[in-house]
């Protein structure tokens, strides 16, 4: 039995997760808003330790 | 759907053994009783200075001074009736809202709106999304009131609106995803039958064993099927509703190389021999889709965040109940509620005043700059400004009953009755799948004779080679592409199809005050004896009316200081409309009109009556000054053609357009300025009322392709059943939203620009479909040769497609003048 037979279908599974976790974050809204995410980082994330 | 929840940033939990600064592991030595934890000695220093930054800046906020804030107290936010309407709780206590934000632009904005949690006790959480100009906020109602977060919002310059129409927006962000999902599919597919069908071309020229294709030739029609009826689906309903309503449209002919090439694959993947077109026919899919999404984006990029009523009325209101005065959201007004009106403010529904008289600027209703004397009894419409003196009013009418609410619905009427175009790309596909059904007929009949089998495949092929692909992808992304360069000069273009309307030259409607002229009553011309100014000004001073405050900003200008007398006032007698007398540091001074100075008994020499003739002829209103009885000076005060409108209507007239005038203002000064523009009587309108306006508008679509040009609220309609509505810079809210151009640029040469811009992406368009053609042709050509298989196939469709691609980027069309 030739190898193709396992290669393709990895392959093709391969591909569906990509397809799957694809519009698994478009359905989570990650591609709503492309401008603000990336400005975000720039903010500091660290905070100030609560006081004791 | 499941929205993401952002939670409130929380305070980073330090890991164990690691530094809080840097997340490197911490020496056992520095590991000390007090947390937090540093790696060394530079990281503990760069934390501090961090904080110290982080703390002074929230500082720094919560202390700032406005920076153009509108000074409204938000007061009908606290209404119960607000949060019901607007707001939702998430937790008990925990409302969430989302507000849009005025001045919004940058990095900076995200950066001070996401720290008010840090300054501002109460608000949770502030998540700002800068496409939308918008901010999502947690606050807790217990601690803190909803404007006082609008009133700080504000301070910083940002002004909140409450969200109006949510639905839009949701249905969009809806329609936005579909359309990934499409995408991410048919690129899947796409991608994975190209790699397969990689391995089948080796395989044809080096062999291949039978097993083999086979497995190669089903995984391919597995995956080509997934792609046509997923995400192929869109074309299929196309071309239904196209054969429905019987028209024209790119669909039917992309449906029907799509079926056919589908179908053929499938026969021959089972009969185990002839050509399959899967790879053509998936790549085909995804760029198709590709070039709707780009069409679906640029139609959505001006999406329209406030309703067009909710944008001329106030938000709030002062309801008189019980001898006490409540400040409300204008949703819990009803007819045969009492409210009272400030000066300055707007009034928020039609009624009758029982008290208080004032003069109403009615322009938002009429286009006339002057206002309106009301007295007790007299009729108020809701989109009015108060200008003089508190007003009392019961009310009639609220909401979309009112006369501005019937106009803003004839404004929705007017965007849905336009008629719609039908695109160039459409209009062809009609030709185009006549032409190659009868060439694929053709082809059979040439082939008939060396058997059934050959002329079917090569008909087949024929079919597959001529789908219009770059038809499909091309114009979008020409009229994409001369979107961004035409908002690079300011001129912002809502939807594509504006360039196709406005390939040939038609009626040009503008409208005047603020559109062809300044929009502002400004002194242009005085002459006389300067040295009343200071007791002229104290005089205006006591009047609210265009006229009055054109003198005394004229003046203010003049005497540049704040170090002039301020001279006692006496006896003060105005005349609505006319003049205002009075003694001012003991001289009579009467201000006002020739027939109003003529009545004092005021002699008007015969060089000052030169001056006023002169003055009139400019369009100008000569204002006299006539001081003890004697007329000392003139002031010449008008609205200005704006300085580049006499020169861009010549050169659009040279481009074959007819230009037309459309105002509310007076016949006589609408006459002037036709006069002074070169603008033919026949196509002057005058003293018309929106609804006329909009009559005007319709009829001459009926003639033609029809622009309006206009600034104001009452021009709306207009604006939105003309073919082309372009609203200029510094226009009303409610015309920006009508209008589907908007520049953002003073004066008209963006006019022009956009004309001839447009006029040169067409040109694109057709380029494109030329050779999009041409390449059609030459496949057709080989087809009927009988010298078509899928390899040429995917050479050919791809490389049509990248021509028109590079050529669409590659164009002068709303290129930066050369200077």
């Amino acid at each position: 039995m030739s190898v193709i037979y396992i290669a393709l279908p990895v392959a093709i599974a391969l591909a569906l997760a990509a397809v799957i976790s694809f519009v698994w974050t478009v359905s989570r809204g990650q591609y709503d808003d492309l401008e603000t995410p990336a400005l975000r980082m720039l903010e500091d994330d660290e905070k100030r330790p609560p006081p004791k | 759907m499941i929205e993401q929840t952002h939670e409130s940033k929380t305070i980073p939990q330090q890991q164990q053994g690691t530094c809080i600064h840097c997340h490197l592991p911490v020496p056992t030595s520095r590991q000390t009783d007090e947390q937090p934890w540093f790696c060394c000695a530079g990281c503990e220093v760069a934390y501090a200075i961090l904080q110290d930054m982080d703390a002074c800046l929230l500082e720094e906020l919560n202390q700032s001074e406005s920076v153009s804030s509108s000074d409204l107290s938000y007061e009908e936010m606290d209404h119960p009736h607000f949060r019901e309407l607007y707001a939702r709780e998430v937790e008990p206590g925990l409302f969430r809202i989302r507000f849009h934000l005025e001045g919004m632009h940058c990095a900076s904005c995200v950066f001070v709106i996401e720290k008010l949690p840090g300054f501002m006790p109460g608000v949770l959480s502030a998540r700002v999304n800068l496409s939308t100009s918008s901010v999502d906020l947690i606050w807790d109602s217990t601690v803190v009131a909803l404007s006082e977060i609008a009133r700080t919002l504000d301070r910083l310059g940002y002004c909140p609106h409450p969200p109006q129409n949510n639905d839009a927006e949701r249905i969009f962000k809806l329609e936005n995803r579909k359309h990934l999902i499409r995408l991410g599919i048919a690129g899947a597919c796409a991608g994975n039958v190209m790699l397969i069908a990689f391995a089948l071309y080796a395989g044809m020229f080096t062999g291949m064993s039978a097993e083999h294709l086979n497995l190669f030739r089903w995984t391919s029609a597995a995956l080509a099927m997934v792609a046509i009826f997923w995400p192929g689906q869109v074309f299929f309903k196309g071309a239904f509703s196209a054969i429905r309503t019987r028209t024209p449209h790119i669909d039917l002919p992309v449906a029907l190389g799509i079926t056919i090439g589908g179908v053929a694959g499938v026969i021959n993947s089972i009969r185990g021999t002839g050509e399959i077109y899967f790879d053509s026919l998936t790549v085909l899919i995804f760029l198709l889709l590709v070039g709707r999404y780009i069409q679906f984006r640029q139609q959505h990029q001006a999406l329209s965040h406030l309703s067009l009523l909710k944008s001329i009325t106030p938000r709030s209101a002062r309801l008189i109940s019980h001898d006490e005065i409540l400040t409300v959201p204008i949703e819990v007004l009803k007819p045969g509620d009492q409210v009272e009106v400030r000066a300055g403010d707007v009034i928020p529904a039609d009624g009758t005043v029982f008290a208080g008289g004032s003069s109403v600027d009615e322009s938002i209703l009429t286009g006339e700059s002057r206002p309106r004397m009301t007295q007790v009894g007299d009729v108020v419409t809701a989109g009015t400004v108060n200008l003089a003196a508190p007003l009392r009013i019961d009310i009639q009418d609220v909401g979309e009953k009112t006369r501005i609410g019937r106009l803003m619905n004839l404004v929705e009427q007017g965007v849905s009755s336009k008629l719609p175009l039908i695109e160039l790309a459409n209009r062809i596909a009609g030709i185009f799948v006549v032409t190659v059904i009868l060439l694929a007929v053709l082809c059979f009949g040439l082939w008939w004779s060396s058997g059934v089998k050959i002329a079917v495949s090569n008909s087949i092929s024929l079919l597959i080679v001529t789908c219009p692909c770059a038809l499909g992808l091309a114009t979008p992304l020409a009229l994409a592409v001369a979107q961004g360069k035409a908002a690079k000069r300011a001129i912002l273009i809502n939807s594509g199809d504006v360039m196709e309307r406005l390939a040939t030259p038609g009626f040009l409607w503008l409208d005047k005050t603020g559109t062809l002229t300044y929009g502002k009553m400004q002194v242009y011309a005085s002459s006389g004896d300067q040295s009343f100014l200071p007791h002229i000004r104290a005089l205006e001073k006591q009047v609210v009316h265009p006229i009055a405050t054109a003198i005394t900003n004229y003046i203010d200008q003049q005497l540049e200081s704040d170090h002039f007398d301020h001279p006692p006032l006496q006896e003060i007698d105005y005349t609505p409309g006319l003049g205002i007398r009075g003694k001012a540091g003991g001289h009579q001074i009467s201000i006002g009109s020739e027939a109003y100075i003529a009545k004092q008994g005021g002699a008007i020499s015969a060089e000052f009556q030169h001056i006023m003739h002169a003055y009139r002829q400019r369009g100008l209103t000569a204002v006299l000054v006539e001081v003890n009885e004697r007329v000392v000076s003139v002031f010449g005060i008008g609205d200005e053609l704006r300085a580049d409108a006499c020169s861009t209507i010549q050169e659009l007239k040279n481009r074959g357009w007819s230009i037309g005038i459309l105002s509310g203002d007076h016949p006589e000064i609408v006459s002037q300025i036709a006069d002074c523009i070169g603008v033919a009587p026949e196509f002057v309108h005058a003293a018309v009322r929106p609804e006329e306006k909009l009559k005007i508008i319709q009829e001459s679509t009926r003639r033609g392709t029809t622009v309006m040009v206009a600034d104001g609220v009452n021009d709306s309609a207009a604006l939105a059943a003309a073919s082309v509505g372009i609203a200029v810079h510094g226009g009303a809210e409610a015309s920006l939203q009508a209008a589907a151009v908007y520049l953002n640029r003073p004066g008209l040469a963006p006019l022009k620009e956009l004309i001839d811009g447009a006029r040169m992406t067409n040109r694109v368009i057709y380029r494109n479909l030329g050779i999009s053609l041409v390449y059609n042709v030459f496949a057709a050509g080989l087809a009927l040769g009988g010298m078509i298989n899928p390899l040429v196939a995917a050479l050919l469709m791809p490389v049509s497609s990248l021509t028109v691609l590079i050529l669409s980027f590659v164009n002068r069309a709303f290129q930066e003048p050369a200077s």
